[in-house]
């Protein structure tokens, strides 16, 4: 009996223990695919949903016998290619019987397979239906608080006498100068999804005249999917996508990254809103059902967006969600949007057909001060635009696309073939081209500008493998403007290259190097009458490799770039780093360190690389001047349940200057403090 | 004229090898191309503390390392190295200048082999003379470094030296010691030889770059071959020699400016 009894105490342990290093598992394998997805500069990605939408899948795997396409899409990382390939290996096959089986897809290399093998596993049994009882007891329920703040003092926390306060009363934070979240989510086999958030951003005021809430933004959501033929049924605030979103989409795109195939926009259809952000999102409810080979996604959203309105009018969007001052209150739910849409498509052997409808309405007409670059932007109160979009696969090569047309007859055009000529090689060739007066608010199609407009553009991908420890990336984008854009006064051109060397050493031991030029017109002020146009050339080189000795991760890391411009001297950074990060073997606490010391004199030269954080959040410092920085997150569980994240971070400036950032956000030290503390309750 | 000499010398050689207003004691390396962070064949004063954790022997070295044959630019280096079982033990001490502009460093450093991971520490205290009537000025700063066998054929290594920022800053002296980090690799090539590759960056200069090969054709001799460099491309030349408790190592460089560099370094093993 004792040893029954010890027995069961053993497994329980292990049990305990294999759980507690899964959850490790799950930050390791998420930052796998975070290298990836880093880039050498900034970009206006939603790591939060990135981040959800990852730990999901690793809470719930897919299981690759039953995979679908959306399922294998959430996981972002995958090219549609890939997809493609797996899902016909599995018609082919009937059944994989063991993950290594992921070898014999073709297009799947060693690098792919070890970033997807923590999100997928191999079944055999279908899922039974579940009750609701079922769902209620084997939901996850998950409770986050999180707050942040900078050491030093800022500008808009300074004391100030109450006579210059009411000179100026922007001058000043409204409230304190930390940060806090709060945050709860259940989710129970995929099927239901619930979410609440608040959140309080820095210097935003609580309690107050301003603001009489506790929290400056909330948002709520839920989400049932697959429930008879309703395929998702969402209500409070959610993300649209359809086709390759030149006509719709709020969902995460990658765009031009180092993983050069997938180009495609993920994650189509409506999903609950899973991250914080207070600008790209809908709020209302959405359907969509499926019927034979037809699926239908309906969608209404009413909200109030916020923007400087005056005169009844309004020229754009305060997209950044902070309220810290009395003028930006005064932004604060000016502008009432309407939003409505319907996508219908239709699926027969290996080809999709779908067709999108758009509309958008406010209740102030959006008024532009016309400036030559924004001439065929859009201006009024109503927009609207239709789409057709087409997915097919033929023998090796997958074909996708779709055409848009906005309600000023303006069109928005994207077509891309990928293909594996021989099982070493996969490219994808993207062709696109967005009119000047192409300019519909969601619209997030691939290309060069951050806007869907004023662009053509071919776009080549290719990934080789040349042997099994090998992969070799690259991308050649050559694009064009054939309308003036912000700061370069007349139609161009330019192009990006980059090149990616993948190398896995040993099992302890993966490296990459990475070259990446891109060449882009600027104009530049030369005191003359007019400004003159000029190539503006940069060009960045990285060396990465991680290694692992033990329970000890290290990474040493190297970046450098250029600047050049036809008419001043090359400009250089340099970026030197070096982390170390241990896991206790019981898996209760873990440390990651950072140490890295940066060069880059001109801001032009300015550095990024990816830091680790806290889940759900994401933090990439553009790193100019000299200096060093360094950070260190701590992970402790008390247990299975608690979790405690605490992540303190310091910039140091040897460059002599006296005061770091601008208006409100300024420091007048040569060195800035932030810490982090997230506190996690898993039920 | 000679004085003359001496005092361009000098300056010219401040400039390039450190910034103004930055120490110079911080002592080379016998190792190819400079490439010191990832060597572990050797334990070096002042270069990476984890090689340490690889002695055997209690030992004691001399180091003497002469910039461009100026007796004036010469650092004297006096090392113990103490092997316990629970942590290795080293003490340093070094000396740059002559009597009326000198430097001196000295360190105590711990390490300790892990498996396959060496880690070490070392504690630093800095001081240079300022003039007769103020004396010395000091500050206390650490080193701290690791290496990885990640293979039986490579190891990686890192190092930080200063991470701290630490610096002697008064009304009259503005005195920064260099905040370095070194990233390397140690790749062993067949049996006899050791390819070093290193990047360098102290948070005030360029990047620095080295490489070189460590080549053993017999069980007791080296001959050491190497690079480095940022502005200009310096490169190494080097042999050692080992007889029974007795170890020396000859380094010599060529900066394409300034001139030799030379360094001996001799040690017994007890």
């Amino acid at each position: 009996m004792k040893r029954i009894f010890l027995g069961i105490l053993f497994l329980m342990l292990c049990f305990c223990f294999l759980k507690a290093q899964q959850e490790d598992d799950a930050d390791a394998a998420i930052e796998n695919v975070y290298e990836y997805l880093m880039e050498d500069e900034e970009k206006s990605i939603d790591y939060e949903e990135l981040y959800a939408d990852l730990i999901a899948k690793f809470n719930h795997p897919i299981n690759l016998n039953q995979a679908t396409k959306d399922e294998l899409e959430s996981l972002h990382f995958l090219s549609d290619m890939q997809i493609e390939n797996l899902l016909y290996y599995l018609y082919k096959v009937g059944k994989i019987q063991t993950t290594y089986e992921l070898q014999l897809v073709e297009g799947f290399d060693n690098f792919t397979i070890k970033m997807l093998l923590p999100f997928v596993y191999v079944g055999t049994n279908r899922i039974e239906k579940i009750s609701f009882k079922d769902m209620m007891k084997y939901g996850r329920n998950e409770f986050i608080l999180r707050f942040d703040g900078t050491i030093q003092q800022r500008e808009g926390s300074q004391p100030i006498s109450q006579e210059l306060y009411d000179e100026k009363p922007n001058s000043r934070y409204l409230g304190n100068p930390y940060y806090h979240s709060v945050k709860y989510r259940f989710s129970s086999q995929d099927i239901v999804q619930l979410g609440l958030s608040a959140e309080k951003d820095a210097g935003e005021p609580i309690l107050s005249d301003y603001n009489k809430s506790l929290y400056s933004s909330y948002h709520a959501y839920i989400q049932l999917n697959n429930i008879k033929n309703f395929t998702t049924l969402v209500a409070g605030d959610y993300r649209a996508s359809f086709g390759q979103g030149l006509l719709f989409s709020q969902a995460f795109s990658m765009g031009k990254s180092s993983l050069p195939l997938a180009v495609n926009v993920r994650a189509s259809g409506l999903r609950r809103l899973s991250s914080t952000d207070e600008f790209n999102y809908l709020r209302g409810f959405g359907i969509a059902y499926r019927f034979d080979k037809w699926h239908f996604i309906g969608f209404y959203s009413f909200r109030k967006m916020d923007g400087a309105v005056q005169d009844s009018s309004f020229t754009s969007f305060k997209t950044d969600g902070l309220f810290q001052t009395p003028s930006d209150w005064e932004k604060r739910k000016t502008i009432a949007m309407q939003v409505a849409g319907v996508h219908a498509d239709f699926t027969a052997n290996w080809v999709k057909v779908g067709a999108t409808i758009y509309g958008c309405r406010m209740d102030v007409p959006m008024v532009l001060n016309l400036r030559p670059y924004n001439y065929f932007y859009f201006k009024g109160k109503l927009q609207s635009g239709v789409s057709v979009d087409y997915q097919a696969r033929w023998r090796n090569f997958n074909f996708y696309g779709e055409t848009a047309m906005s309600d000023r007859n303006a069109l928005a055009t994207l077509n891309a073939v990928s293909f594996s000529p021989v099982s070493t090689l996969s490219l994808v060739l993207l062709q696109r081209y967005y009119s000047p007066k192409y300019d519909l608010f969601f619209a997030n199609g691939f290309g060069e500008n951050s806007k869907t407009n004023n662009e053509s553009g071919l776009y080549l991908g290719a990934e080789i493998y040349p042997r099994r420890q090998w992969k070799i990336s690259f991308f050649a984008d050559v694009f064009k403007f054939p309308w003036l854009r912000y700061g370069v006064d007349e139609p161009s051109s330019g192009y990006e290259l980059m090149t990616q060397l993948d190398y896995s050493f040993s099992r302890r031991v993966s490296m990459y190097a990475r070259l990446r030029y891109k060449q882009k017109p600027t104009s530049k002020d030369f005191g003359d009458v007019m400004s003159q146009f000029v190539d503006f050339g940069k060009g960045s080189a990285r060396f990465n490799m991680n290694y692992s000795v033990s329970n000890f991760n290290f990474k040493s890391a190297i970046q450098a770039n250029f600047l050049q411009t036809r008419d001043s001297a090359t400009t250089y950074g340099w970026l030197l780093l070096q982390d170390v990060a241990y896991n206790a073997q019981n898996g209760n606490w873990a440390v990651h360190m950072r140490y890295e010391i940066f060069d880059a004199v001109d801001y032009d030269n300015r550095l990024y690389y990816y830091e680790n954080d806290v889940p759900y959040a994401s933090y990439i410092p553009a790193l100019y001047g000299q200096g060093l920085r360094y950070y260190a997150l701590v992970k402790y569980k008390f247990s299975r349940m608690f979790s405690i994240y605490f992540r303190i971070a310091k910039t140091v400036y040897t460059d002599d200057r006296e005061i770091i950032g601008s208006g409100l956000e300024r420091i007048y030290d040569n060195h800035k403090t932030d810490f982090r503390v997230h506190l996690q309750w898993k039920f | 004229m000679k004085l003359h000499t001496f005092f361009s010398l000098f300056f010219v050689c401040l400039s390039i090898f450190v910034s103004a207003q930055e120490t110079t004691v911080f002592p080379g390396s016998y190792a190819p191309g400079n490439a010191s962070v990832a060597y572990f064949r050797q334990w070096q004063p002042f270069q990476n503390t984890s090689a340490l954790a690889l002695e055997q022997h209690i030992s004691a070295g001399l180091v003497y390392q002469n910039r461009y044959f100026a007796k004036e630019l010469s650092n004297e280096i006096f090392y113990v190295t103490v092997p316990t079982k629970l942590v290795n033990i080293s003490g340093s001490f070094s000396y740059f200048g002559y009597d009326l502009y000198n430097e001196m460093l000295s360190e105590i450093a711990f390490s300790r082999a892990f498996g396959r991971l060496r880690i070490g520490v070392g504690f630093d205290y800095y001081s240079f003379f300022v003039s007769q009537t103020d004396g010395y000025k000091g500050t206390f700063t650490a080193n701290v470094g690791a290496q990885m066998d990640v293979s039986s054929r490579l190891t990686i290594g890192f190092s930080i030296f200063n991470p701290t920022l630490s610096s002697i800053n008064d009304s009259y002296t503005d005195r920064k010691l260099p905040t370095i980090l070194s990233l390397g690799t140690n790749y062993k090539m067949g049996d006899k030889i050791y390819w070093l590759v290193e990047v360098e960056k102290n948070v005030n200069l360029s990047m620095n770059f080295a490489t070189g090969f460590d080549y053993l054709p017999y069980k007791n001799f080296a001959l050491r071959l190497g690079i480095y460099g940022s502005d200009y491309v310096i490169p190494t030349i080097g042999v050692g020699y080992k007889w029974s408790y007795f170890q020396i190592d000859i380094h010599s460089e060529l900066h394409p400016i300034l001139g030799t560099t030379f360094l001996i370094s001799t040690r017994y093993n007890f």
